[in-house]
């Protein structure tokens, strides 16, 4: 429900910080937990692509939040500050398996097939994981933008907060996205481009 | 920043060629379908309750190691200054006595002349005289007597 949450996240984390003002740290670090568990980690999947790995990173980011919480002032919004140390976590799990940047082609095959194992098993199953396939071999920042903007309900501004970007940088990265895609599913020769999308919708 | 309804990424795209309306619509509701939010495993939480549990007790044993660190530092220091004022006063020991030494082989002659006999109780006399004006002059900047005169 995105309107629900339409409440701006300064606002919003504002008891976290009366908390943390209290020296309520536990009590404060709990509804971190409730509200930015789950975004943490579709933040490390978009960036990681691995959910075993993300689950890691996204471990180590919120254990970095709970050590730095004490000394955490405010300057930065609560969830930029908790996006930020995610994003950094990611980067140093990146550099530190050194092998996603240039993951070969059957590397990204294997990720594919384990992103599509999570479909229905329909008999649209391979259409689906075929669309996930050309997502897969997106460049990263459309990939990231888009993969965000579907895990968050389509928030751009959530997306944009995530990512550390400007609205408009998405917006664009999405555009792209999305305009790759259909370029890239034309040239697939699947016949009918509309028709065959209808079958994985 | 806080456009949290459903939205297109783009409306202002829709004039490309290669996205019309309709396609774009679809191609929405195909990718909402295939990039579901993936959901965290069920032994997570519990994981990283034991991580921030580990973290605290890392956090504890960092600090004791980096005291007892410092702590081995200050006493190597410490060892390092008494040697070297160790190896400083057996100098000058060592330098005070060749030099009263030679100073006493020079001056022996003139002693022997003008002393005779007496020569040992002279030096002696002397000996005592420059140990008790030394005593007395590292005595007392310490003294209380010293206090009095301030």
């Amino acid at each position: 429900m995105p309107q629900i949450a339409a409440a701006s996240d300064g606002q919003r984390d504002q008891d976290i910080l009366e908390l943390l003002q209290a020296g309520q740290q536990a009590d404060a670090f709990g509804l971190i937990m409730e509200r930015y568990e789950q975004k943490v980690f579709r933040l490390c999947c978009s960036i990681l692509r691995q959910s075993d790995q993300a689950e890691d990173a996204a471990k180590e980011s919120l254990v970095r939040v709970w050590s730095a919480l004490p000394k955490y002032d405010a300057r930065a919004s609560l969830s930029t500050w908790i996006y930020t140390i995610t994003r950094n976590r990611c980067l140093t799990a990146i550099e530190r398996r050194r092998d996603l940047a240039s993951m070969s082609d059957d590397a990204v095959a294997l990720e594919v097939d384990g992103l599509a194992a999570s479909g229905d098993g329909g008999p649209d199953d391979s259409a689906q994981r075929q669309l996930t396939a050309l997502v897969a071999e997106l460049p990263e920042r459309y990939r990231q933008a888009l993969t965000l903007f579907y895990y968050q309900d389509r928030s751009v501004a959530e997306v944009a907060q995530m990512l550390g970007q400007p609205e408009g940088t998405v917006k664009t990265n999405l555009h792209r996205a999305r305009a790759m895609l259909l370029e890239r599913l034309n040239a697939l020769g699947l016949g009918d481009t509309q028709t065959w999308l209808e079958a994985v919708a | 920043m806080n456009e949290r309804t459903p939205q297109s990424p783009d409306g202002a795209s829709r004039n490309s060629p290669a996205l019309d309306q309709a396609l774009d619509q679809t191609l929405d509701q195909a990718l909402s379908r295939s990039l579901r939010p993936p959901t965290l495993s069920a032994a997570f939480r519990r994981g990283l309750e034991a991580a921030i549990a580990r973290s605290g007790q890392d956090d504890h044993a960092r600090l004791r190691a980096q005291l007892e660190r410092e702590h081995r530092q200050a006493i190597r220091d410490l060892h390092s200054g008494y040697i070297r004022v160790s190896r400083g006063t057996l100098t000058t020991l060592v330098t005070a006595a060749f030099t009263c030494g030679i100073a006493l082989v020079a001056v022996m002659p003139w002693l022997t002349e003008h002393f005779g006999h007496d020569v040992p109780r002279v030096l002696t006399g002397v000996g005592v005289a420059v140990a008790v004006g030394f005593g007395a002059f590292t005595w007392w900047p310490r003294s209380p007597l010293a206090r009095l005169f301030d």
